[in-house]
């Protein structure tokens, strides 16, 4: 009895290691190919093989042409020409008899080729688009890129064309591509052109798709803002002296000439510009300024800016009265501006006014895209002669509509 | 000698104007006035026109070049050699709002491997004065690698073609796309301006942003679709031509001709007809092909000269005493009365025709393509010299009267007034 406990036990163990060290169902899957086992390959041989769909009408004439073919006993010769009577101008291929067709398996390491050919003259492109079709009816398309031409042109010898499938934009179009029902062609402009052996071919091609550029995305305090001189704008001494940069900034400790034009990006401080405006002056339509949030690439403070107030500093005997924009690359409204208040104004010793602006006080500013900013421009509205510099956005939880009440607190 | 002569005389014909001549060298010089674009060691001022067709209209009215936008129809080369003019010849580069992606290399390298192919087919046709590459890549972007492509096709063009300087076509002046410009694309030449209400500040907005290369106003004209003004229902309000004309002739006199320093001239738009909210708005033809007044003003702006005769000038349209500000709402067959004033200058006499359409409300821009509506029938009751009285349509909805006046040589100007249709 007890022999036969242990014989139990051991044949429980010897048959489950037997078990995973078979492991039949994940051995046979890794051996198949994908390509292989697509069973749809063929597209278009001859008429007898694969047929077509599409009418010929008043702008379209496509027919089995048996003379000069690259496979089989005819191809396709396709003569169109679009006019305002043909809306819409193709033909479908009866690919796989319609049976529905799983891409997803080739999608990345195959494509549809064939060949072409004219009957006079030579061509860099060829008005086709090419569309994959879902039993849903939904379409993605490509076309004939040029690094798809084999001979880098097509004439009247048989040229060999490759689309790869992924060049299909499937997912942006909501198309099931483990569900296709067929290959149609979109006829476009005009052409006259023979095509034969469409088929689906294994291939690679070293061009990847990047991930999108990433953004500057802030999550804390302080942003300095506008301390790259060379992203700045409006300043241009040649038209316009009304805005001037300055390198003994009452700001800031001075710094010499060649390190301002050298050193500055690696320094942690904001650009200072001196304002002389005279809106009587006939330079007063040089009364702007700007720079962007992050080198001219989106911005993303969308993490912090219902809590930010942009903040700079004044020099003056009045604090000068100025409009704030502020714009973003994406969304609806792209532009939001303020006019600054004296309630955005603290008075510090010495004729420093400094600013503070909430960012939430902006009118419609729970509608622009705080993810994709662009820019700060300021408007000078009134004559007068100051220094501004000092652009930060600082961390700001007070009343937006009174931010000295904060400030003082 | 003689048999020689009528075969050089039937080659003349036979051949295309690329087979025969010379590309024109082209330069860009710089004195201490500012930029001069030199065309065969002689200073050329660009007075053109974005045009397709009607080349001799063009030439006749005074002008020098015409602005294409892809190589598509590279046979207007020759009609343009044809005729003496000049041509930016446009390289069609895809753009972002049109689903292309600048991430996906293989897409990228072979739109650039393309377009390598066109500037070397074209690059020797003695009508090309410089390239223009990409149209308004910009509007509506997020993927700034655009701007690497451009640049890879104007450093191509500097290696291949010597002959023709290259130039980028922006929609509208912006401190950011100057910025990239600069950066990203250093073998660009000019930069082409896209701007039509914010033209007024273009010249200041070039010199603000720090672009300082020359620039080519690649198209102006009137305000565009997307800067009018609205009525209630959303509907548009476009001006007259009266309006427009006056305000091309201004925009031309005091703003294009009077940067000497960085402007090497100007393309008007458009020297033909395209659907843009209504057909009207951009073209200087109609869609049956007469000539509006703004082709009169163009010769004027370009010549000095204003054409003899002259095409009359509607300057206001009202429905029942009020203009556009006006939301004009009326109940179903509701006779209203259409009224409009006109400068008929020094024509004899004039036909009107009055259209109606159903209003488009398209929100496309760039230039994108739209389709025209069908005209609608509907009763004029009463027509006099300044006004009609006509029955509004039965169905409820939102329409668009137009009038149209012209001379006996078809020089026309055109008018229309948006409206609403409500049950009883």
């Amino acid at each position: 009895m007890k022999f036969f406990k242990y014989f139990i036990f051991f044949f429980f163990f010897a048959s489950c290691d037997s078990l995973n060290t078979l492991s039949i169902y994940d051995k046979e899957e890794k051996n198949i190919d994908p390509y292989e086992a697509f069973e749809f390959k063929d597209i278009f041989s001859e008429s007898n093989a694969t047929g077509i769909w599409g009418k010929n009408n008043s702008c379209k004439e496509i027919y089995f042409d048996t003379t000069n073919n690259y496979v089989g006993k005819d191809h396709l010769h396709l003569i169109w020409s679009k006019t305002e009577d043909c809306k819409w101008l193709g033909f479908g291929f009866k690919w796989g008899n319609f049976k529905s067709k799983n891409l997803t398996p080739i999608i990345d390491n195959s494509a549809i080729q064939f060949r072409i050919r004219s009957d006079s003259g030579e061509f860099f492109k060829v008005p086709m688009l090419f569309a994959l079709v879902d039993y849903s009816e939904k379409q993605c398309f490509s076309k004939m890129s040029y690094l798809g031409f084999e001979d880098g042109i097509v004439d009247e010898n048989w040229r060999k064309i490759t689309i790869p499938l992924s060049t299909f934009k499937y997912k942006e179009k909501g198309v099931n591509i483990s569900n296709i029902k067929e290959l149609r062609i979109q006829l476009q402009n005009k052409g006259n052109f023979h095509v034969d052996d469409m088929k689906i071919v294994p291939h690679h091609h070293p061009y990847s798709i990047d991930s999108d550029l990433i953004d500057k995305e802030f999550h804390s305090f302080p942003v300095i803002l506008g301390n790259e001189k060379k992203y700045w704008w409006g300043v241009n001494n040649k038209y316009s002296d009304n805005f001037k940069f300055i390198t003994n900034s009452k700001f800031k400790d001075s710094i010499s000439d060649s390190d301002f034009e050298n050193l500055l990006p690696e320094l942690n401080v904001s650009v200072s510009l001196l304002v002389n405006y005279d809106i009587t002056n006939e330079n007063k339509n040089w009364n702007l300024f700007g720079f962007p949030f992050h080198k001219w690439q989106f911005a993303d403070i969308s993490k912090i800016y219902s809590t930010s107030a942009l903040y700079f500093k004044v020099k003056a005997y009045k604090a000068p009265k100025i409009q704030i924009f502020m714009s973003s690359y994406k969304g609806k409204p792209r532009r939001i501006s303020k006019i600054i208040k004296e309630n955005n104004i603290y008075v510090t010793n010495d004729q420093i006014y400094e600013y503070y602006i909430p960012l939430k006080s902006f009118v419609n500013h729970e509608k622009i895209d705080w993810s994709s900013m662009k820019e700060l421009r300021f408007k000078i509205l009134e004559s007068g002669e100051f220094e501004i510099g000092d652009f930060k956005l600082i961390e700001f939880r007070g009343n937006p509509q009174n931010p000295k009440k904060w400030i003082k607190s | 000698m003689k048999s020689i002569i009528s075969l050089l005389f039937i080659a003349l014909f036979i051949f295309p104007a690329s087979s025969f001549s010379q590309a024109a060298k082209v330069s860009i010089n710089k004195t201490s006035n500012g930029f001069q674009l030199i065309k065969n060691d002689e200073p050329y001022y660009i007075k053109g026109a974005g045009a397709k067709s009607n080349f001799k209209k063009v030439v006749e009215s005074g002008a020098n070049s015409i602005r294409i936008w892809s190589t598509n129809k590279s046979e207007l080369l020759d009609s343009a050699y044809k005729y003496n003019l000049s041509v930016c010849l446009g390289i069609w580069v895809a753009q972002e709002r049109n689903g292309f992606n600048y991430n996906d290399e293989y897409n990228v390298r072979s739109q650039i491997e393309l377009i390598k192919k066109e500037i070397i087919r074209l690059k020797d046709h003695p009508s090309v004065i410089l390239w223009g590459i990409g149209n308004e890549v910009d509007l509506q972007y997020s993927n700034f690698k655009v701007w690497e492509t451009i640049e890879e096709i104007a450093k191509f063009i500097k290696k291949v073609d010597p002959n023709h300087p290259t130039a980028t076509v922006i929609a509208g002046l912006d401190p950011s796309k100057v910025f990239m410009i600069k950066k990203y694309c250093p073998s660009i030449d000019i930069l082409g301006i896209n701007v039509y209400g914010a033209i007024e500040n273009a010249p200041l907005n070039v010199r603000r942003y720090g672009w300082d290369k020359p620039y080519i106003v690649t198209e102006w004209g009137v305000n565009g679709p997307f800067e009018a003004k609205v009525n209630s229902w959303g509907a548009k309000i476009e001006p007259t031509n009266g309006f427009k004309a006056n305000q091309r002739l201004r925009r031309y006199q005091r703003i294009i001709q009077k940067d000497k320093e960085l402007c090497l001239g100007s393309y008007c738009f458009l020297w033909g007809q395209k659907q843009e909210s209504t057909s009207t708005w951009h073209g200087m033809y109609l869609s049956n092909g007469h000539p509006t007044e703004a082709v009169d003003v163009m010769q004027y702006c370009w010549s000095g000269l204003w054409p003899k005769p002259r095409a009359p000038s509607i300057m206001e349209i009202t429905l029942n005493g009020d203009n556009w500000k006006k939301n004009h709402v009326f109940k179903n067959r509701e006779k209203v009365s259409l009224e409009y004033i006109y400068n008929k200058y020094d024509n004899d006499s004039l036909i009107f025709d009055f259209q109606l359409y159903p209003e488009t409300f398209s929100n496309k821009g760039g230039g994108d393509y739209q389709e025209s509506p069908d005209e609608i029938d509907f009763d004029i009751i009463k027509q006099s010299e300044n006004n009609i009285i006509f029955n509004v349509p039965s169905k409820k909805g939102f329409y668009r009267i137009f009038v149209f006046v012209r001379n006996e040589i078809n020089q026309t100007s055109v008018a229309n007034i948006p409206f609403k249709v409500e049950q009883l």
